[in-house]
């Protein structure tokens, strides 16, 4: 059937697989190299994914719109069991309000009398979600905001509520945000009560896995979960979600930020903190002899 | 009537670069949702598939690893595995149904599902060799199982909707002929 080649009798044919095999070389290759030298291969996606995403925005938008539509018209169907629904949280909502103002007069005065400074390099960039990329197996959106909003590679995503995931692969218009629930996904966190840190791992499910928990005993359903500055990934302190004992018996985290609507994503600008390499920095040379303070307790 | 044929095969090949297209689009749709543990069908491997059996001319092989190539960036999979798989898929299935010739739907749903087997564990091997971190291996054999159930849809509507179909050995001779 391959009547092309069969003109060219032998030769032809001889042609074709040698340049088949020129190409499974060549695709071989760029795995290999896609292990060896990953930035780079990235950075090709960046371009690929760059050259080819903005054309379908034009498409995107109205369909993405159409859809969302048909989702809210869904919703009105249950118009008053919402109604009903949204009462009963307002009337509970009211009374965390109350207790919210009267912690924060709390906290304004604790961190006067402390004189806490709050870290001046966290701003954000605020961007939206153009494409919903990946397949199955890989959880990521695709922001409109890229490098040339000096946002670099492993800085933190959130909606309003919680944190989403953190940038990976970037370009200088785009940038791809790799969810939490992603399997490649790994955040250290704290559980906020006991103080115990895990490591949240993503699994291509709704809800992440609390791994490599120090104490699990120590560990309730309905924890909070709070992102550990651990390892420099992420700013500490950021909300994760609660904790949830899933189906299989393990610690999950049901995530705070609401996945079934990504549509704004803030992206966290932090700056690395100063690395502590040896011992001798830390002591600086003392020119005056401070005053021996009387020993203190160690703070928890 | 040489140039009509040669304009229907490139035709055909730009109607599969549109359908690459549509499948990315739909795929890249921000709906987000509620994450399914269910995976997709993997469509374009059954449109591939479906024809290469019927008519090999009109699935060449650079556009297979074009097409592949573009979705394995898009879509953030390893680079160039599974377009490796697509490449070694489509051409033992070029090949068997070269030397079978008269080929009857027994031979292709045969033929179609040892290489979608092939297919699902090469990929799973080009990765491990690689030592590619990988999704669990029940996702993987879910979506064999649905891009299996998915082929017999694909290929009736690529034989009754783009009237893709093999041609009588008549015709081939014709084509030969003229080629």
């Amino acid at each position: 059937m391959a009547q092309n080649q069969n003109d060219h009798g032998n030769y032809g044919i001889f042609v074709r697989r040698l340049l088949i095999a020129v190409a499974v070389t060549l695709l071989f290759a760029l795995i290999l190299i896609w292990r060896i030298d990953n930035p780079r291969v990235e950075r090709m996606r960046a371009a690929v994914v760059e050259a080819i995403v903005p054309n379908f925005e034009w498409a995107l938008v109205p369909v993405t719109g159409l859809a969302r539509m048909g989702e809210d018209f869904a919703s009105y169907a249950r118009l008053y069991e919402q109604n009903q629904q949204l009462r009963r949280e307002l009337q509970q909502m009211e009374a965390w309000r109350e207790a919210a103002l009267q912690l924060e007069q709390e906290n304004a005065r604790l961190l006067d009398l402390n004189n806490v400074r709050l870290d001046p390099e966290l701003t954000f960039v605020t961007g939206v979600v153009t494409a919903d990329s990946g397949t199955s197996f890989r959880r990521s959106v695709i922001l409109n905001i890229g490098a040339r909003d000096s946002i670099r590679e492993g800085l933190a995503a959130m909606d309003g509520l919680g944190l989403v995931g953190r940038i990976a692969g970037i370009s200088p218009t785009t940038a791809r945000v790799l969810l939490l629930t992603d399997s490649a996904s790994n955040v250290p966190v704290t559980v906020q009560p006991s103080g115990q840190r895990a490591l949240l791992q993503g699994d291509n499910s709704s809800a992440p896995v609390l791994e490599f928990v120090e104490n699990p005993e120590q560990v309730r359903p309905g924890d909070r979960v709070v992102s550990s500055g651990d390892g420099g990934v992420f700013p500490d302190g950021l909300l994760v979600g609660r904790v949830a004992l899933g189906r299989d018996g393990r610690l999950r985290v049901r995530l705070s930020a609401d996945y079934e609507r990504l549509e704004f994503l803030r992206v966290l600008r932090t700056t690395p903190g100063p690395q502590i390499g040896e011992a001798a920095p830390l002591f600086p040379p003392q020119t005056v002899q401070a005053p021996v303070a009387p020993p203190q307790p160690e703070p928890e | 009537m040489v140039d009509s044929f040669a304009l229907q095969v490139w035709l055909y090949r730009a109607l599969a670069c549109v359908l690459v297209g549509l499948w990315s689009f739909l795929t890249l749709l921000p709906l987000g949702g509620p994450v399914s543990p269910l995976p997709w069908p993997d469509i374009i491997f059954c449109v591939m598939i479906a024809w290469v059996v019927r008519r090999p001319d009109l699935m060449p092989f650079p556009l297979v690893v074009l097409l592949g190539l573009v979705m394995d960036f898009l879509f953030f999979k390893t680079p160039g595995a599974w377009t490796l798989v697509l490449l070694i898929s489509t051409e033992a299935l070029r090949k068997s149904t070269d030397q079978e010739g008269d080929s009857g739907l027994a031979f292709e749903a045969v033929a179609v599902l040892l290489t979608m087997l092939g297919a699902f564990l090469g990929h799973r091997a080009i990765l491990a060799l690689f030592s590619v971190p990988q999704p669990p291996l029940g996702g993987t054999l879910l979506e064999l199982v649905f891009t299996i159930v998915a082929y017999p849809l694909v290929a009736l509507v690529t034989v009754y909707i783009f009237r893709i179909r093999r041609p009588d050995p008549l015709e081939t001779l014709s084509f030969k002929v003229r080629a």
